[in-house]
């Protein structure tokens, strides 16, 4: 009698835990987030330098015939103007940046598992820089326009071994 | 049957406070500048054909970049503005860094007197962003 009302305690108790736990499983599941926060599994970033400028923005440029002014009005001002030699005219050069990254820790997922951090990251991303230059004459007058094109080269990376 | 109510009440309370905070803890808001502001009533007090390279550096400071291209001296302003901004969530992280700049050219002729200004602000368009994708 005695053995039976000690096992039926020990079975009480064993149930009023397991029901406190499932009480505490929300607030578990809720804490885990905030251990396991900050330390991502994938990251992207990106960083931009100004406004990109398009082919479609400087199609009002006539060689011959757009001033500076009318250069300036539309595009905003250059970020650097660099003189040409003899007093030939200068080049106003439009500065634009875009530069992707992508990181991934491969080895997140063990954190769940294992006792010590497990890191297997992969990274990788982009930089892509353009400029826009446009050539004028002594009286400020477009002569010539053209991008230096290296835009393409900014993306996110999410495998580092391939060749491009 | 009060005390039960009172204890449900609490834990979801510290389960909503919880979920809150693992939202708003990954978050990040950065600011930077390079240079000083370039304000419009200091470039208003530059007159064409009226103000001199004296009165420009009084107002202005010193430029930047000095350039003499086309006959004439071209002085350079330019400030930079960054705003950063990032989102650290459980598993994934997006942040964002943003960089524009603003450029003052003061164009001198031979006489060292104002012969054109040209302001171009872009700060003004800068914003906080964390999405790193597309345009």
């Amino acid at each position: 009698m005695g053995e039976r009302n000690a096992r039926g305690k020990a079975i009480g108790l064993v149930h009023r835990l397991v029901t406190f736990g499932f009480r505490l499983l929300p607030l578990a599941t809720c804490l885990v987030p905030l251990v396991l926060s900050g330390c991502g599994l994938a990251s992207f970033n990106r960083l931009s330098v100004n406004d990109p400028i398009k082919q479609e923005d400087v199609a009002f440029i006539e060689p011959g015939h757009t001033t500076f002014t009318q250069v300036v009005a539309k595009l905003g001002t250059p970020d650097e103007i660099i003189p040409l030699g003899d007093d030939e005219g200068v080049v106003a050069f439009y500065h634009f940046l875009d530069a992707k990254y992508t990181r991934i820790n491969y080895g997140w997922p063990l954190q769940l598992v294992s006792p010590v951090p497990v890191d297997m990251i992969l990274a990788g991303g982009g930089l892509g820089t353009n400029m826009f230059l446009v050539m004028f004459d002594r009286q400020w007058i477009a002569k010539q326009q053209s991008f230096a094109k290296h835009m393409l080269a900014s993306r996110h990376r999410l495998w580092p071994f391939k060749d491009n | 049957m009060q005390g039960t109510i009172t204890t449900r009440g609490l834990i979801v309370t510290v389960c909503m406070l919880c979920l809150c905070l693992s939202v708003l803890n990954g978050c990040s808001f950065n600011r930077g500048t390079v240079g000083d502001e370039l304000k419009q009533e200091n470039v208003d007090a530059i007159k064409k054909g009226v103000s001199t390279r004296t009165e420009v550096v009084t107002a202005l400071g010193a430029p930047d970049r000095i350039i003499q291209a086309n006959g004439h001296e071209i002085f350079q302003y330019y400030r930079y503005d960054i705003k950063a901004k990032g989102l650290f969530l459980l598993i994934l992280n997006f942040s964002r860094i943003n960089i524009k700049s603003d450029d003052l050219y003061i164009f001198l002729d031979k006489n060292g007197v104002v012969d054109e200004v040209v302001l171009g602000k872009r700060t003004d368009r800068l914003e906080f962003q964390f999405w790193p994708f597309g345009d």
